[in-house]
Protein backbone atom coordinates (compact mmCIF):
# COMPACT_ATOMS: atom_id res chain seq x y z
CA UNK A 1 0.00 0.00 0.00
CA UNK A 2 1.21 3.64 0.09
CA UNK A 3 2.35 5.07 2.71
CA UNK A 4 1.13 8.55 1.83
CA UNK A 5 -2.39 7.71 3.09
CA UNK A 6 -1.23 7.63 6.72
CA UNK A 7 -4.18 9.55 8.80
CA UNK A 8 -7.56 10.29 8.37
CA UNK A 9 -8.13 12.88 5.83
CA UNK A 10 -10.90 14.51 3.80
CA UNK A 11 -11.02 13.37 -0.12
CA UNK A 12 -12.46 15.31 -2.63
CA UNK A 13 -12.55 12.79 -5.47
CA UNK A 14 -16.10 13.48 -5.59
CA UNK A 15 -19.17 15.74 -4.89
CA UNK A 16 -20.10 14.43 -1.21
CA UNK A 17 -16.18 14.18 0.15
CA UNK A 18 -15.21 11.37 1.79
CA UNK A 19 -12.77 10.88 5.17
CA UNK A 20 -10.32 8.34 3.93
CA UNK A 21 -7.38 7.23 5.50
CA UNK A 22 -5.49 4.65 7.87
CA UNK A 23 -4.51 5.12 11.03
CA UNK A 24 -2.09 7.76 12.55
CA UNK A 25 1.00 5.76 14.65
CA UNK A 26 -0.84 6.57 18.02
CA UNK A 27 -3.75 5.24 16.70
CA UNK A 28 -2.38 2.02 15.11
CA UNK A 29 -4.77 -1.29 15.29
CA UNK A 30 -3.96 -4.37 17.44
CA UNK A 31 -5.74 -7.58 18.39
CA UNK A 32 -4.56 -10.06 20.96
CA UNK A 33 -5.74 -12.13 23.78
CA UNK A 34 -8.29 -10.93 25.64
CA UNK A 35 -8.11 -10.20 29.45
CA UNK A 36 -9.30 -13.31 32.21
CA UNK A 37 -12.58 -11.00 33.11
CA UNK A 38 -13.07 -10.36 29.48
CA UNK A 39 -12.95 -13.96 29.05
CA UNK A 40 -15.38 -14.54 31.68
CA UNK A 41 -17.82 -11.92 31.09
CA UNK A 42 -18.50 -12.73 27.29
CA UNK A 43 -18.23 -16.59 28.87
CA UNK A 44 -15.24 -17.50 27.12
CA UNK A 45 -16.71 -16.39 23.24
CA UNK A 46 -13.93 -13.35 23.22
CA UNK A 47 -11.16 -15.16 23.26
CA UNK A 48 -9.65 -11.71 21.12
CA UNK A 49 -9.51 -8.46 22.13
CA UNK A 50 -9.27 -5.75 19.27
CA UNK A 51 -8.34 -2.07 20.18
CA UNK A 52 -9.16 0.16 17.16
CA UNK A 53 -9.43 3.56 15.67
CA UNK A 54 -11.09 4.28 12.38
CA UNK A 55 -11.49 7.44 10.31
CA UNK A 56 -14.98 9.26 10.40
CA UNK A 57 -16.96 11.92 9.39
CA UNK A 58 -16.92 14.50 12.32
CA UNK A 59 -19.15 17.30 10.56
CA UNK A 60 -20.94 17.38 7.64
CA UNK A 61 -21.65 20.66 5.53
CA UNK A 62 -24.09 21.30 2.90
CA UNK A 63 -23.60 21.84 -0.75
CA UNK A 64 -25.63 23.45 -3.51
CA UNK A 65 -25.69 21.36 -6.84
CA UNK A 66 -26.91 22.31 -9.89
CA UNK A 67 -29.33 19.78 -11.68
CA UNK A 68 -31.13 20.19 -15.33
CA UNK A 69 -34.52 18.72 -15.41
CA UNK A 70 -34.54 16.40 -18.71
CA UNK A 71 -38.03 17.88 -20.11
CA UNK A 72 -37.86 21.37 -20.06
CA UNK A 73 -34.86 22.17 -20.27
CA UNK A 74 -34.88 24.30 -16.85
CA UNK A 75 -31.53 24.20 -14.27
CA UNK A 76 -33.03 23.21 -10.85
CA UNK A 77 -31.38 23.62 -7.27
CA UNK A 78 -30.41 20.16 -5.16
CA UNK A 79 -29.27 20.69 -1.71
CA UNK A 80 -27.12 17.81 -0.45
CA UNK A 81 -25.20 16.46 2.67
CA UNK A 82 -21.52 16.69 2.30
CA UNK A 83 -18.51 15.19 4.36
CA UNK A 84 -16.62 18.41 3.62
CA UNK A 85 -17.02 19.30 7.20
CA UNK A 86 -14.33 17.59 8.94
CA UNK A 87 -12.79 14.02 9.25
CA UNK A 88 -11.29 12.13 12.60
CA UNK A 89 -10.28 9.15 13.89
CA UNK A 90 -13.20 7.76 15.93
CA UNK A 91 -14.84 4.63 16.89
CA UNK A 92 -15.08 1.87 14.41
CA UNK A 93 -18.67 0.64 13.39
CA UNK A 94 -18.80 -3.02 14.53
CA UNK A 95 -19.98 -6.07 12.57
CA UNK A 96 -22.63 -8.33 14.39
CA UNK A 97 -23.33 -11.28 13.30
CA UNK B 1 6.68 -9.10 8.16
CA UNK B 2 6.75 -5.03 8.45
CA UNK B 3 9.02 -4.52 5.79
CA UNK B 4 10.86 -3.17 9.06
CA UNK B 5 9.54 0.28 9.31
CA UNK B 6 6.55 0.63 11.95
CA UNK B 7 6.17 4.26 11.44
CA UNK B 8 5.06 4.20 7.42
CA UNK B 9 4.13 0.29 7.61
CA UNK B 10 0.32 0.09 6.05
CA UNK B 11 -1.22 -3.25 6.41
CA UNK B 12 -1.78 -5.89 9.24
CA UNK B 13 0.81 -8.28 10.61
CA UNK B 14 1.54 -10.79 13.30
CA UNK B 15 3.84 -9.02 15.72
CA UNK B 16 5.26 -10.75 19.40
CA UNK B 17 3.52 -9.92 22.34
CA UNK B 18 3.45 -10.01 25.87
CA UNK B 19 0.59 -10.09 28.22
CA UNK B 20 -0.03 -10.97 31.96
CA UNK B 21 -2.12 -13.99 32.04
CA UNK B 22 -4.38 -13.54 35.48
CA UNK B 23 -6.77 -15.59 36.69
CA UNK B 24 -7.69 -15.96 40.55
CA UNK B 25 -5.04 -17.51 42.19
CA UNK B 26 -2.70 -17.62 39.27
CA UNK B 27 -0.63 -15.12 36.94
CA UNK B 28 1.83 -15.14 34.61
CA UNK B 29 3.62 -13.47 31.77
CA UNK B 30 3.03 -15.07 28.43
CA UNK B 31 4.81 -14.04 24.85
CA UNK B 32 2.67 -15.25 21.80
CA UNK B 33 1.95 -14.04 18.51
CA UNK B 34 -0.73 -11.16 18.18
CA UNK B 35 -1.49 -8.95 15.39
CA UNK B 36 -0.70 -5.06 14.90
CA UNK B 37 -1.06 -2.87 11.67
CA UNK B 38 -2.75 -0.12 9.90
CA UNK B 39 -5.99 -0.91 8.20
CA UNK B 40 -7.66 0.95 5.49
CA UNK B 41 -10.65 2.58 6.66
CA UNK B 42 -13.04 5.50 5.29
CA UNK B 43 -16.72 6.85 6.12
CA UNK B 44 -18.56 8.93 3.13
CA UNK B 45 -22.46 10.21 2.80
CA UNK B 46 -24.85 8.53 1.06
CA UNK B 47 -28.56 10.29 0.17
CA UNK B 48 -30.02 6.93 1.48
CA UNK B 49 -30.71 5.69 4.64
CA UNK B 50 -28.28 5.39 7.14
CA UNK B 51 -26.75 7.97 5.01
CA UNK B 52 -23.46 7.43 6.05
CA UNK B 53 -21.92 4.80 4.34
CA UNK B 54 -18.70 3.26 6.16
CA UNK B 55 -15.90 0.91 5.31
CA UNK B 56 -14.22 0.18 8.57
CA UNK B 57 -11.54 -2.62 9.08
CA UNK B 58 -9.18 -3.62 11.72
CA UNK B 59 -6.12 -5.29 11.88
CA UNK B 60 -7.14 -8.80 14.14
CA UNK B 61 -6.83 -12.51 13.63
CA UNK B 62 -7.25 -14.49 10.29
CA UNK B 63 -6.33 -17.65 11.77
CA UNK B 64 -5.32 -18.94 15.21
CA UNK B 65 -4.40 -22.03 17.14
CA UNK B 66 -4.87 -22.43 20.83
CA UNK B 67 -1.84 -22.57 22.82
CA UNK B 68 -2.03 -23.86 26.71
CA UNK B 69 0.42 -23.11 29.48
CA UNK B 70 1.14 -23.95 33.02
CA UNK B 71 1.21 -21.06 35.15
CA UNK B 72 4.02 -20.71 37.73
CA UNK B 73 3.34 -20.20 41.84
CA UNK B 74 -0.60 -20.61 41.32
CA UNK B 75 -2.54 -21.53 44.61
CA UNK B 76 -2.96 -24.66 46.15
CA UNK B 77 -5.87 -26.01 44.46
CA UNK B 78 -6.66 -23.65 41.18
CA UNK B 79 -5.79 -25.45 37.78
CA UNK B 80 -2.58 -23.90 36.58
CA UNK B 81 -3.73 -24.15 32.72
CA UNK B 82 -4.30 -21.36 30.95
CA UNK B 83 -5.58 -21.44 27.82
CA UNK B 84 -5.20 -18.74 24.84
CA UNK B 85 -5.16 -17.98 20.94
CA UNK B 86 -2.24 -17.82 18.94
CA UNK B 87 -2.40 -15.90 15.72
CA UNK B 88 -1.18 -17.31 12.90
CA UNK B 89 -2.36 -15.48 9.73
CA UNK B 90 -3.46 -11.45 10.21
CA UNK B 91 -5.73 -9.76 8.14
CA UNK B 92 -7.36 -6.01 8.08
CA UNK B 93 -11.10 -7.29 8.46
CA UNK B 94 -14.44 -6.36 10.21
CA UNK B 95 -14.14 -6.74 13.89
CA UNK B 96 -16.82 -9.64 15.06
CA UNK B 97 -18.76 -9.21 18.14
CA UNK B 98 -19.00 -12.90 17.86
CA UNK B 99 -15.58 -13.79 18.49
CA UNK B 100 -13.79 -10.98 19.37
CA UNK B 101 -14.07 -7.67 22.20
CA UNK B 102 -14.35 -5.06 20.07
CA UNK B 103 -12.94 -1.80 21.52
CA UNK B 104 -11.59 1.47 20.85
CA UNK B 105 -9.26 4.13 22.64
Amino acid sequence: WETDVLGCHLHHDDCQGTCQGSHVAQACSSAFPSRYSVLVASSYQHSITSVSQCCTISSLKKVMVWLRSVGNRRWGELELFTAAGACQCGMCRLSRY
Amino acid sequence: NTGGNLHTFVGCAVREFTFLAKKPGCRGLITTDACWGRCETWEKPILEPPYIEAHHRVCTYNETRQATVKLPNCAPGVDPFYNYPVAVRCDCGACSTATTECETV
